[in-house]
Order: C-alpha cells, then sequence, then structure tokens
C-alpha cells in the first residue's frame, strides 16, 4: 500500500483495486477518520454568536458609561502648591534734600537784625520780594532787584537796597537749613538814612558761611528763621522745580 | 484618545435611544451663572509690587527719599495652562511709563502735590513721563518688582506664589503677558481663538478696586461685544461690560467660558462703561512664540463635564465628574463646593466601569476562539468529504459503522 505522508488517504488505484473485496471495503470504511458531529459546530457557532453578543454589550455599556477622564497620580507632575513669595530685602539709596525745598521762591515777609551805625546796636528791618531758587545738586542762587530792607530809628527812615545775585551751595534737613558756603556774589547794597546814600557795600564770596537756619516747609509755604533775630516767610514761585 | 471618544459618542448616541427620560433638570439660573461656574475657578488675584525711585534726568532730582517707593497694585489673571501658566494685561507687569515707571511716577507727583510742586496733573503727568525714569538703588538699575499669584485653596486658605513674566507685549501693543507660577494642576480656561461677533454676550471677571474681598470672590459684570477695534494693528474688543482698574487683566468669557479677550486699560475719555479688551488671539500668539500651548486638563474637563451633569440633574454622573476634578486638581475648591451640593441633593458616586470593560473583552475572546473552532472543524468536515468515495450520482455514501469480522 502506497500512502500519502499527509492525509494516510488511498490511492484511487487502490480504491478501485479494494471494490471487489466486501471485507478489505469494510475494514477501510471503519479507518476513515469522523467527521466532526454537527451539532458540535452549531454548539460552537452558537456560543461564539452569545460571546460576540456579550462582548459587544458590555464594551458598549463600558465604552459609553458617563465616566470621567482619568488624571495623572498624585504629585507627578510637581507641586499643587509651593514656595510662598520671598520678602524683598531692604534697599535704600542716598536720599537727595528734601522734596519741599526745591524750587523757586519769592519772600512776602523778611525781617533781619542788622547793625546799621556802628555805633549803635543791631536794629530790626523788614522787606520782600527776594528771590530764592534752590536746586536739588545743592546749588542754590539769591536773586536781589532793588531789594529794600526799611527800619525806622529814631524818626528816621533806614534803607538798605540790594542789587545782583548770589551763588550759593546749601544743604538741609528735615527742620534745618544750611547754606554752606558762598561761591559767587556779585550783589551791592545800598545803605541809605535820612541825609541820602551813605555807603555801597559789596556782599563777598564766602567759602565757610555755614549759616544755619530752622525752616517749616509745607506745600507752596516756607518759614525760615534764627537765634540772630531772622525770620522770613517765603511762596513759591513757578519759576523752578513745579511740573506742569 | 480620539477614537475612544468617537465611540463613546457613537454608543452614548445609541444609548440615549434607548435610555429612560433625564431626570428633573437643575438649569443654571441664566447663561452666566454657567459661564460663571466654569470661568470662576481659573481666576487669581495679581499683586505686583514695585520698589525704587524716581530721577528727574533733566533736574537729576531724585525722589523717594532714601528707602523709595513701594508701590502696590492689583491686577487679574486667568490660568490658561494647568502648568501654572497665567495670562493677564501687561500694564499690570510692564516696566515702562504705562505700567511699573508710570505706578512710580504716580507716587512721586502725589508727593511733589503735597510740596506744592504740582500745578495741572496731566500736564504734570506727561512732563514727569517725558523726562523722568524709575529706577532701582542707582542710576538706571531696575526697580525691583514682585509679583505675587493668589488663589483660595481648601480649608479657606489662601494660597500666593510668586511669579515671573515669560512673556510680554508692551501695553500699546498689546497689552498682554504671561506669567509662570510654581503650581500645576491647576484650574484652566480654555481661549476662544475666533472672532466674537458683535453683540455676544460676555462676562468681565475681575477683582474690581484695591481691595480684594478675603475669599477672593471676583466680580462679574456682563455685557456684550460692542465693536471691533484695532489699536497699534492688534485686535481689541470695545465692550459694554462695566470694568474697572483692579479687573485689569481678568478674562472677557462668552457664555461658553471661554477666554474671548483679557481687559486692557479703558480708552481715555471714555465712561466706565466702555471698556477695551485684548482679543485672545493675542494671547495665543505670544504663548505660540515661546512654545507654549493654551490647554486645559483633565480635570477641567472633568469640571465642565460635571456642571453639565450637576446643571441637568444628573447629581450620580455630576459627583462621579467632580469626584475625579479634585483628585485632578487638589486645590479646586469650587468642584469640591459642586460635590459638596451634588451629595445635598442626592447624588452617590458609582463604581467604575473597567471591570464591565474586561468582562467583555473576555467574551469577545471566547467567541474569537470559538469561531477558530468552528472554522477548523468545517474545514476539516470539507476536507474528509472530499476524499469520501461518492456514487455516480453525487451523494456521499453514508458512513456505515460495520461490524468488526470474528477472527
Amino acid at each position: 500500500m502506497v500512502q500519502t505522508s499527509r492525509t494516510n488517504r488511498k490511492l484511487p488505484a487502490e480504491r478501485v483495486s479494494a471494490r471487489g473485496r466486501p471485507v478489505d471495503k469494510i475494514e477501510r470504511v471503519s479507518d476513515t477518520p469522523r467527521l466532526p458531529p454537527t451539532p458540535a459546530i452549531v454548539a460552537l457557532i452558537a456560543v461564539a454568536a452569545g460571546a460576540v453578543i456579550a462582548a459587544t454589550t458590555l464594551t458598549t455599556v463600558a465604552l459609553s458609561a458617563d465616566e470621567p477622564d482619568r488624571c495623572c497620580p498624585a504629585g507627578a507632575d510637581g507641586p499643587v502648591t509651593g514656595p510662598s513669595p520671598s520678602t524683598r530685602a531692604a534697599e535704600t539709596r542716598a536720599a537727595g534734600p528734601p522734596m519741599c525745598l526745591i524750587g523757586s521762591w519769592r519772600s512776602v515777609e523778611e525781617i533781619h537784625s542788622i547793625k546799621f551805625y556802628t555805633d549803635q546796636p543791631p536794629m530790626q528791618f523788614a522787606g520782600t520780594e527776594r528771590r530764592y531758587e534752590f536746586r536739588p545738586d545743592g546749588t542754590g542762587t539769591e536773586i536781589n532787584e532793588n531789594y529794600t530792607l526799611s527800619s525806622n530809628w529814631r524818626g528816621r527812615q533806614l534803607k538798605i537796597v540790594g542789587n545782583g545775585s548770589v551763588q550759593f551751595t546749601w544743604k538741609a534737613t528735615d527742620n534745618q537749613i544750611t547754606y554752606v558756603a558762598v561761591t559767587n556774589a556779585e550783589l551791592n547794597f545800598q545803605y541809605y538814612d535820612h541825609r541820602g546814600l551813605l555807603n555801597t557795600l559789596p556782599y563777598a564770596n564766602n567759602p565757610a558761611l555755614n549759616e544755619i537756619d530752622d525752616y517749616i516747609c509745607q506745600g507752596t509755604q516756607m518759614a525760615e528763621g534764627n537765634s540772630n533775630g531772622y525770620h522770613s516767610t517765603w511762596v513759591r514761585t513757578t519759576g523752578f522745580g513745579v511740573y506742569g | 484618545m480620539r477614537i475612544r471618544a468617537r465611540i463613546k459618542t457613537l454608543c452614548a448616541a445609541t444609548l440615549l435611544l434607548l435610555a429612560p427620560a433625564a431626570p428633573a433638570a437643575a438649569d443654571p439660573s441664566s447663561p452666566e451663572e454657567l459661564a460663571a461656574a466654569v470661568a470662576r475657578p481659573a481666576i487669581v488675584y495679581i499683586t505686583v509690587n514695585w520698589h525704587g525711585w524716581v530721577r528727574d534726568t533733566k533736574s537729576g532730582e531724585v525722589f523717594g527719599g532714601a528707602a523709595g517707593y513701594d508701590v502696590k497694585i492689583s491686577c487679574t489673571g486667568v490660568v490658561i495652562n494647568p502648568d501654572g501658566y497665567v495670562a493677564t494685561a501687561s500694564h499690570c507687569v510692564h516696566t515702562g511709563p504705562r505700567g511699573g515707571s508710570g505706578y512710580m511716577f504716580d507716587a512721586a507727583l502725589g508727593e511733589l502735590a503735597k510740596s506744592g510742586r504740582v500745578g495741572d496733573p496731566a500736564k504734570a503727568k506727561q512732563l514727569m513721563t517725558d523726562r523722568a525714569v524709575a529706577e532701582g538703588t542707582g542710576p538706571d538699575r531696575p526697580v525691583d518688582r514682585t509679583i505675587t499669584v493668589e488663589r483660595m485653596v481648601p480649608d479657606g486658605k489662601r494660597d500666593a506664589a510668586p511669579a515671573t513674566v515669560v512673556d510680554l507685549v508692551a501695553p500699546e501693543d498689546g497689552d498682554v503677558a504671561v506669567l509662570k507660577i510654581p503650581r500645576n494642576r491647576l484650574p484652566s480656561l480654555d481661549l476662544r481663538m475666533d472672532d466674537a461677533p458683535v453683540g455676544t454676550p460676555v462676562l468681565a471677571i475681575g477683582y474690581p478696586g484695591s481691595t480684594a474681598d478675603p475669599k477672593l470672590e471676583p466680580s462679574n459684570k456682563n455685557g456684550q461685544i460692542s465693536a471691533h477695534r484695532t489699536l497699534q494693528e492688534k485686535p481689541f474688543y470695545e465692550f459694554s461690560a462695566a470694568a474697572t482698574h483692579g479687573m485689569s487683566g481678568g478674562p472677557l468669557v462668552d457664555m461658553q467660558g471661554r477666554v474671548t479677550g483679557l481687559i486692557s486699560q479703558g480708552a481715555p475719555g471714555e465712561t466706565q462703561s466702555f471698556n477695551f479688551a485684548t482679543a485672545s488671539s493675542t494671547v495665543a500668539t505670544l504663548l505660540s512664540g515661546k512654545g507654549i500651548e493654551a490647554k486645559q486638563g483633565p480635570h477641567d474637563h472633568n469640571y465642565r463635564t460635571g456642571l453639565d451633569r450637576y446643571f441637568a440633574g444628573d447629581y450620580n454622573a455630576a459627583v462621579n465628574y467632580f469626584d475625579a476634578t479634585v483628585a485632578g486638581s487638589p486645590t479646586h475648591i469650587q468642584a469640591a463646593e459642586y460635590l459638596r451640593q451634588a451629595h445635598d441633593k442626592g447624588g452617590k458616586p458609582s463604581g467604575s466601569t473597567a471591570p464591565l470593560l474586561y468582562v467583555g473583552l473576555g467574551c469577545a475572546l471566547i467567541a474569537v476562539i470559538a469561531i477558530a473552532l468552528v472554522v477548523l472543524m468545517i474545514r476539516r468536515r470539507r476536507r474528509l468529504l472530499s476524499v469520501m468515495d461518492t456514487p455516480p450520482y453525487g451523494f456521499p455514501m453514508p458512513i456505515v459503522d460495520a461490524p468488526t469480522q470474528p477472527s
């Protein structure tokens, strides 16, 4: 007998020769592999169908469920809370002169104690309309245009008239101003009494003036004075230091 | 993710046909309520502390004394990326005359006014702007700027985070700044990228005034887009909702809670109820220049869906979504509050559907195996039938179990 290695099936020629021998034929029929039973196939098809329906239904229900998106595990992507702002280290800068002093001023009242006669004690003189400019760099200008100080002594009219300007340096705290030096004076004072002009004296530079006055500055007014009998009141003008 | 979403949508649509009637709805009282509820968690309170001096470059006068000026301003911001990115108006953080320097100038002018050194305030401001600079401890050194972003977190606390400026466009060029804070998983809002038509209802949200509510509850002003404007080639919206300075940088949101614009400075001379907002496209452009994406996190989607479920009266689903929101964004106090309210209204959490999915997959496996077996069996059957002898008429010979031959 010749058999194929794959199927064990009989070759057709052999089958033909076997037809004339019933016994052999019966033996060979009983050797034929059984066909898979039809009920088993049907059952498997039923199982498959059922499984498909179940899988579809369950997957549909699961996927269509009203379920939130899932997010990252806690702490997976950094802090939810974290560092707070740090406090700033204190920084300072050299303070400039008091802001209120900066600007241009005009005197509305001045009282000076001036020694007019050499043989008389100092006497009070009053005047107005002197102009000042205090700049933030510590320099200043005093302008006298027929600046007149007047006094009355024993019925005599005394008068001092100033013309010219003075450049000076200054510094100040919140309540004291120091006129440090007169750096450039182009100012003359003329002294008059009942007899007329007595003398004309120039105002000289003075690198070590260091005159210290107390002051109060509030808005557009400033008051200044010292223990030598000097005091004055000033109002701010728009010449310098005013914005707008 | 997209495929899953599509499947979900398809399945949901299918199930909707079979679903019973929805429970009684608890719609928001107005579209603005929903928009406010969506937007509220992403609103942050911004304070900027400026410290420095002002120097008049012409006179050399330095204002600020020894200690300098400390100027504190407040603005509003909106989180546009959960990883700590906050959008606001640049005039809140910019160092120029329309930002920090301007605030310093104002401080100096205030002091000058007390000294009687200010004539016409407007002219004074202009003069100061023209010839003064704001600077730090020395000439031309930068002013000190400290930005703090605050938001409410659980237990009634305020979380203050230091912020840095990622990028900005100057106030006169678009008025947008993006800040970064060292926080993650923040509630964030979506940017509306298309032009909002004139007439679109909007909410202007922010913290008006200089004193913020201790609980940082922002103000929501409703109005609408009044006009499209272009300033310095940048798109702006004119809107009718009332907004004040503290609301600068706050979002202008549409009724879907999307950021349509950022509240900017009002036009000079206009009344308070006419304001300008930078279009959100300027924000997007700024972000893309830095490789940052305006996006929302899963917790934002969950929160939004939770709100939808909540207002639809589906409190069970709302509980699930708000639960997930809080899990994803632990400091999301609004989600926690809505979660509590959903619980109060009878909402109960439901279990995960993951087991159901696994069983479904198991069934699918069984089906595959069964089908494979059926195919194998049928093929075997065909093979066997093909080698059987057949009668002349073509019918297969019946298989007969023959008795065994006695030996």
